[in-house]
This record gives structure tokens, sequence and C-alpha cells, in this order.
């Protein structure tokens, strides 16, 4: 056997296993990655979820409004020159 | 046995449990190589962690064109130069227990670990280029192709590094006395 296939059969023997417990230790944190994951997706688009919140309830309050058998844009329009008695009257008519 | 292809489909259909399968079988490799690139236990563990959380982070973008094992081994390869890189030097520290020993007689057993010693000490004085490629292609026993698709280089580099590799070692273990005895 030559020098060189001798250093190979030698440099097979170089494996290493990690203690016993790692791929426990492994699983423990790619578990408490996977909260991580969900906390960061949620910090990460926070702004965006408040700001698609607040006009999805900009948009329902709106379609509740002008929808058929809502308040009409009219009662909007002008709305100071009524007293506050007319107003109340307006309103219970509706 | 499951083949690697059903757990990954396994854990990415939300079954993160099966993943331990995938850090039980490729727990050896990944030691191997962290092990033989960075040296010292402490570190070589954290990185080694490390390499199966990156893993079971990009799973959904293994396509499967390449084997699970090189996949791996490029991950493994990839943070540990970034280590080394971190370090600023290459791994000084003395072996340990962590080596992997066959059976037989504790003489020979002691044998086997100076042995062992000495080779780990000669391939801490090669650079990270050569000890990857020796790790890789000699002592995990990955094909010329695969070695050089985890090192990202051509396949002729692959073993024109080798072969300087070998010479380096072979001269590094004279230079420490290692004297090979069957």
């Amino acid at each position: 056997m030559n020098e060189i296939m001798r250093l190979e059969e030698e440099l097979k023997k170089q494996k290493y296993h990690f203690h016993e417990g790692f791929g426990r230790e492994v699983m423990t944190r790619i578990k408490a990655e996977a909260v991580i994951t969900v906390d960061d997706f949620i910090r990460r688009w926070q702004p965006l979820i408040a700001w698609s919140a607040a006009a999805c309830l900009v948009l329902v309050i709106g379609a509740a409004l002008f929808t058929e058998g809502g308040i009409s844009m009219d009662a909007f329009t002008g709305l100071s020159e009524f007293s506050e008695m007319e107003l109340s009257e307006l309103l219970t008519g509706i | 046995m499951k083949d690697d292809q059903a757990i990954i489909e396994q854990v990415l259909a939300g079954d993160t449990e099966s993943f331990a399968q995938i850090v039980t079988r490729y727990e050896g490799t990944v030691a191997t190589i962290v092990r033989n690139m960075i040296q010292r236990e402490d570190i070589a563990t954290d990185v080694g962690q490390e390499v199966f959380i990156r893993l079971f982070k990009s799973l959904h973008q293994f396509s499967g064109k390449a084997k699970l094992s090189t996949y791996i081994g490029r991950i493994a390869i990839n943070l540990s130069l970034n280590e080394l890189k971190k370090q600023g030097r290459r791994g000084m520290d003395s072996i340990d227990g962590m080596l992997h020993l066959s059976d037989g007689s504790p003489e020979k057993q002691i044998k086997q670990f100076e042995d062992r010693e000495l080779i780990a000490g000669a391939m801490r004085k090669m650079s990270p280029r050569y000890r990857s490629v020796l790790t890789l292609r000699m002592i995990e026993g990955y094909s010329t192709r695969e070695t050089a698709e985890i090192l990202n280089i051509p396949e002729g580099t692959v073993l024109s590094r080798l072969a300087r590799a070998q010479g380096q070692l072979k001269k590094e273990l004279e230079q420490l006395g290692y004297v090979h005895n069957e």
C-alpha cells in the first residue's frame, strides 16, 4: 500500500459525532424558532396589518352608511343648517 | 426507512417532529464536516445546530434536484467558513472526546486516537480551502461532482486541490513525526 493510499485510509477514520442529546437540543431550538417565526411575521407586518384593519373598518362603516336604507349623502350635506331638534326629527324619520 | 423527500414533505405539511429523522440521519455528516473545519467542539456544536436550523428554515426552497446530503453539506461548509472568517483564525484547540473511535482493545484505541490526533493536528495547519476538500471528498466520502457542487467550484479544481491537500497533509504529518504502523 503506498503512502497516499495509507493516508486515505487514515483520513476515512476522521469521523465525528456530536454529544448525546444533540438531536433533542436541535429539535427544541427548531420548535422555539417556529414560534419566533410567527412572532416575527406579526412584528414585521404589524404596520401593514394595522393599516389594513383601519382601512377595512373605514370601508365597512362607509358601506354601512351609504348603502340603501342607510344615511343618505343628503343627510350629511348642510347638516349645520339644521337645528338640534330638526336634526333629531330628521334622523328619527329615517 | 423513509426516504429524505418523504420526510421533507411531511415536515412541510406541518409535522415538525419528523425533522428529527433528518437530524438523526445527518448528524454524523454535519459533525464530521464542521468538526474537521472548525476543530473546537463548543463552536462546532453551535455551528452544527445552526446547520439544522438553517436547513429547517430553508426546507421549502429545497427543490430535490440535488441530494439532501449535498444540500446539507453546502450549508455546513458555508457556516463553517463563516465561523472561521468570524474567528479570523484557524481552529487552534486540541482535539477532544468528540472523535468516534471504533471498538477494539484499549491499546488499539489509544493508538487510533493518537493517529487521529496527529491527522487532525496536521489538518488544522492547512488552509480552509484544502481542509474542506479533504473533509468532503476523503473523509465524508462525497463524490468529486458533489464536492464541486457543495464548494461551488469546478470538478477539475476539486481534483487539483485534493492532490495539493494530500501532498501538504503528508508533509505536515512527516513533520509531526507520524509513523504508520499496521
